[in-house]
């Protein structure tokens, strides 16, 4: 009503024509303003489910109508579909690379080839608890050997590999170790070794992911004009990784089959991607680093498969 | 007076591009890095190809609690104990904390390569560390005395 009055006003002011003409404006005015209002009321009646898009549906037809008014927000919602559970028994399978800051959360257990890997392979913000001449046995502490105190990092204080481990929680650890236990001679005492370290480190580092890298086999040639020993060859690298395949299967660590993208079809380190026949060229560290970031994981699935496991032992 | 003024002015400039060209960066007495490390480089001094550190991770190697302002690393990826490092700092007492690290280094060098790589301890003990003006210097070689000889004809 205001609305009319005041548009009669504002007509009055300004209107030089006859009344008449007035009214015609204004009806016409009136008959606009219903216009819209009507298409407008239209439009948002098209836009809400009516009852005939409703009865389109055969089996809306029969539901009640406190059911059917609550179709809309009712949708189920999804279930979360589990992740599968991990076959341990497998290696690592290829993956879409994950980001360097994938890392951030790492640990990398090894000796002087893994101190490399720190140094040389591009990796930015892992901890390394790797040092020169390294062996499992001086981490766990046994096989007639006593645990090793090194350095976190290469330099500072020195603690032994489990004792570091207690004072930080990562999302992975990574081990690498091998090449200075195969002149060892008792694959029993490095597959329990492999077996407690996994053990050790689960207690340590309950949430991570735990990784086990093979071996990388050597390039014999200059092997052995820096080491002429005869039990460093790839025969023994390949048993040994044989004994770590068994032990991931076993104690549900994840194995990652690293010698694969550093060994030719031979199974040999090729020549050109070493210094010593032992360590590594640049190159091959980061190819070691590129095979690493496509080799992971799914933290779920892991966990999963831990499950799985323990459900089928008991 | 006009042809002093100009032979002023060319000897200034003479001088300030003598200045702007000597050391490669490196303070007044202080090692070039880039220049030592490649005179050592190619001396002969050392038993493989060794491998350049990236710049980011100099200071955790060594445990040094200043970053270098120039620095040159180089190391065996794992086969010897062989290495250089050469390292400009802004101050006097940086560079003597860095040489007090690298003193470390070869320290710890010893420890780890004592049972397992025998041949590279006399290597360590003959190990050159030095500082000369805000910097320092570590070379461990196979060939000691070639190094020397590199870092004497530099300082010619």
């Amino acid at each position: 009503m205001t609305e009319q009055k005041d548009g009669k006003r504002v007509l009055e002011k300004n209107d030089n024509g006859t009344l008449g003409h007035r009214r015609r404006l204004l009806l016409a005015a009136v008959f606009l303003c219903a216009g819209v209002l009507g298409a407008l009321s239209l439009g948002a009646l098209a836009q809400q489910p009516g009852p005939s898009a409703a009865g389109s549906a055969p089996t809306d037809a029969v539901l009640p109508p406190s059911t059917a008014s609550a179709i809309p927000s009712a949708a189920p919602e999804p279930t979360p579909v589990p992740a599968p559970a991990l076959d341990f028994s497998l290696p690592a399978p290829e993956t879409g690379a994950v980001e360097d800051d994938w890392f951030s959360d790492a640990v990398f257990l090894g000796d002087s080839r893994s101190d490399g890997l720190r140094l040389y392979s591009g990796i930015r913000g892992a901890d390394f608890l790797a040092y020169k001449s390294l062996m499992v046995f001086q981490v766990t502490g046994t096989g007639g050997v006593d645990a090793k105190a090194i350095p976190k990092n290469g330099v500072g204080d020195k603690k032994t590999a489990l004792a570091w481990l207690e004072e930080k929680q990562y999302g992975k650890v990574y081990v690498m170790f091998g090449i200075n236990e195969l002149g060892y001679g008792d694959d029993q005492a490095f597959q329990d070794a492999f077996a407690l370290l996994i053990d050790e480190i689960r207690v340590r580092q309950p949430e991570a992911v735990i990784y086990i890298q093979s071996l990388i086999p050597v390039e014999p040639e200059k092997a052995h004009q820096m080491n002429p020993a005869v039990w460093l060859n790839n025969e023994n690298v390949a048993n040994y990784n044989e004994i770590l395949r068994r032990v991931c299967a076993d104690k549900r660590a994840v194995y990652v089959d690293v010698q694969s993208v550093m060994a030719d079809d031979s199974g040999t380190l090729p020549a050109e991607g070493t210094t010593d026949g032992i360590h590594f060229t640049r190159s091959w560290y980061e190819k070691w680093y590129g095979y690493l970031k496509t080799h992971t994981v799914d933290p779920e699935a892991y966990r999963a498969g831990q499950g799985q496991a323990e459900g089928t032992e008991a | 007076m006009m042809k002093k003024l100009f032979s002023l002015c060319v000897a200034l400039a003479f001088t300030l591009i003598l200045a702007a060209c000597s050391g490669g960066g490196a303070p007044a007495g202080a090692y070039d890095p880039d220049a030592t490390a490649q005179a050592l480089l190619d001396s002969g001094a050392f038993s493989e190809a060794l491998e350049a550190l990236d710049a980011d991770l100099i200071s955790s190697l060594y445990g040094l609690e200043s970053q270098p302002e120039a620095a040159a690393v180089y190391t065996s990826t794992g086969a010897t104990a062989e290495e250089i490092a050469v390292l400009v700092f802004s101050t006097q007492e940086e560079a003597d904390d860095a040489r007090k690290a690298l003193e470390a280094r070869v320290s710890d060098q010893k420890d780890a390569c004592e049972g397992y790589l025998p041949a590279e301890l006399p290597k360590l003990e003959q190990a050159i560390v030095k500082e000369s003006g805000s910097s320092v210097l570590l070379v461990v070689a196979n060939d000691s005395q070639a190094a020397q000889a590199a870092l004497d004809g530099l300082a010619q």
